[in-house]
């Protein structure tokens, strides 16, 4: 008996004959001798057996005529509006919405950008010397610099002729 | 094949706005609903109503089927649907308050009185009557399972792809459906 309420699915798949052969022997095996699971299993069938026995009336032409026109009415009367586009089609509008957006923004922060860089380039006149003055600047530290390495470079070569003169 | 290139020819069709197309829709599956909603039901007239509703939200809601998956399985999920919100609107009327002498007529009326039913066996109409009571009572999900296992005779992994479950599932409330009716149908079966 303690036995019994492990064996509960089993029972019902005893019935529902679900299942397989040696489990069967054994469930078998023990309603034999279990009053308790022998009466379970014989309601389980019963209930089974009473559930399959329904029988669906089929109609009549004259029925699915009826119930063709007043679902069209129903239709009407409901105004259902007309059918949903596709999903397909919702889903590439999804899609089609957040990329015209993003464009879109794109386009203003590009414009907004341009108007500022063009207001960069209105500077007044002092401004314009100022930056001509720093690019002569920087030009003739450029020059400079290079004709310090100029000379470095010599140095390097009269250094190297020293050297190859006191060898030899 | 060519009916499921049909199928979706038809589908394609209602897409584009074709009522007639609908109309043959119907014609091809309302049996099939009938069917299923009398399973459920037990009346002509009831299960005629369902399968109005199912087919109106159909009718709306074809937009949103995806092709990918069998439009007979989606329609099955809608009509089932159908019939476990016609079951609560049910129980709702059913609950609302009787009078006391119209709500003990009802009790008796309904309420078969079991020490004499588990002394004379029950025909099986009766107890098919009694059955039929006990499952509109079981919760939506268990009913469900039940109704498409034992009268519809879905496979286990048919009843999971309507039901939106895993295999398993389906077949724990299937065992659930019977533990609950071989209980309380046990005073009725000798």
């Amino acid at each position: 008996m303690i036995w019994c309420f492990l064996l509960r699915r089993k029972l019902y798949d005893y019935a529902d004959r679900t299942l397989p052969v040696p489990e069967r022997a054994r469930v078998f095996e023990h309603i034999q001798r279990c009053a308790h699971c022998s009466a379970t299993v014989r309601r389980i069938e019963s209930v089974l057996k009473v559930a399959g026995t329904q029988k669906v009336p089929q109609p009549q032409k004259e029925f699915w005529n009826r119930f063709e026109s007043a679902l069209d009415a129903q239709i009407d009367a409901r105004s259902v509006p007309d059918v949903k586009p596709a999903a397909s089609f919702r889903y590439r509008v999804s899609f089609a919405l957040p990329a015209f957006a993003a464009i879109c923004i794109v386009l203003i922060s590009a414009h907004v950008y341009q108007r500022q860089y063009v207001s960069a380039q209105r500077v007044s006149p002092a401004e314009q010397r100022l930056v001509k003055e720093t690019l002569d600047y920087e030009f003739e530290t450029a020059q400079t610099s290079s004709a310090d390495e100029d000379s470095l470079q010599y140095d390097i070569d009269l250094l190297d002729e020293l050297e190859s003169n006191s060898v030899s | 094949m060519s009916a499921q290139v049909n199928e979706r020819d038809l589908i394609d069709r209602i897409h584009g706005g074709d009522r007639l197309a609908f109309t043959e829709l119907v014609r091809q599956y309302a049996p099939k609903g009938f069917t299923i909603c009398y399973r459920f039901v037990e009346n002509t007239e009831d299960a005629k109503d369902v399968l109005q509703e199912a087919f109106i939200k159909v009718y709306k809601h074809i937009g949103s089927f995806r092709k990918e998956s069998s439009f007979s399985t989606w329609f099955y999920r809608i009509v089932v649907n159908t019939c476990n919100d016609f079951f609560r609107r049910k129980k709702r009327v059913q609950a609302e308050p009787l009078s006391v002498s119209a709500a003990d007529e009802s009790f008796e009326r309904e309420v078969p009185d079991t020490a004499v039913l588990a002394d004379a066996r029950l025909e099986e109409n009766e107890l098919r009557e009694v059955l039929n009571k006990h499952i509109e009572a079981l919760p939506d999900k268990q009913r469900t399972a039940f109704i498409l296992r034992y009268r519809q005779g879905l496979s286990g992994k048919e009843i999971s792809q309507v039901m939106r479950c895993n295999v398993a599932t389906a077949k724990v409330y299937i065992f659930r459906a019977v533990r609950a009716l071989q209980k309380t149908m046990a005073s009725y079966i000798r």
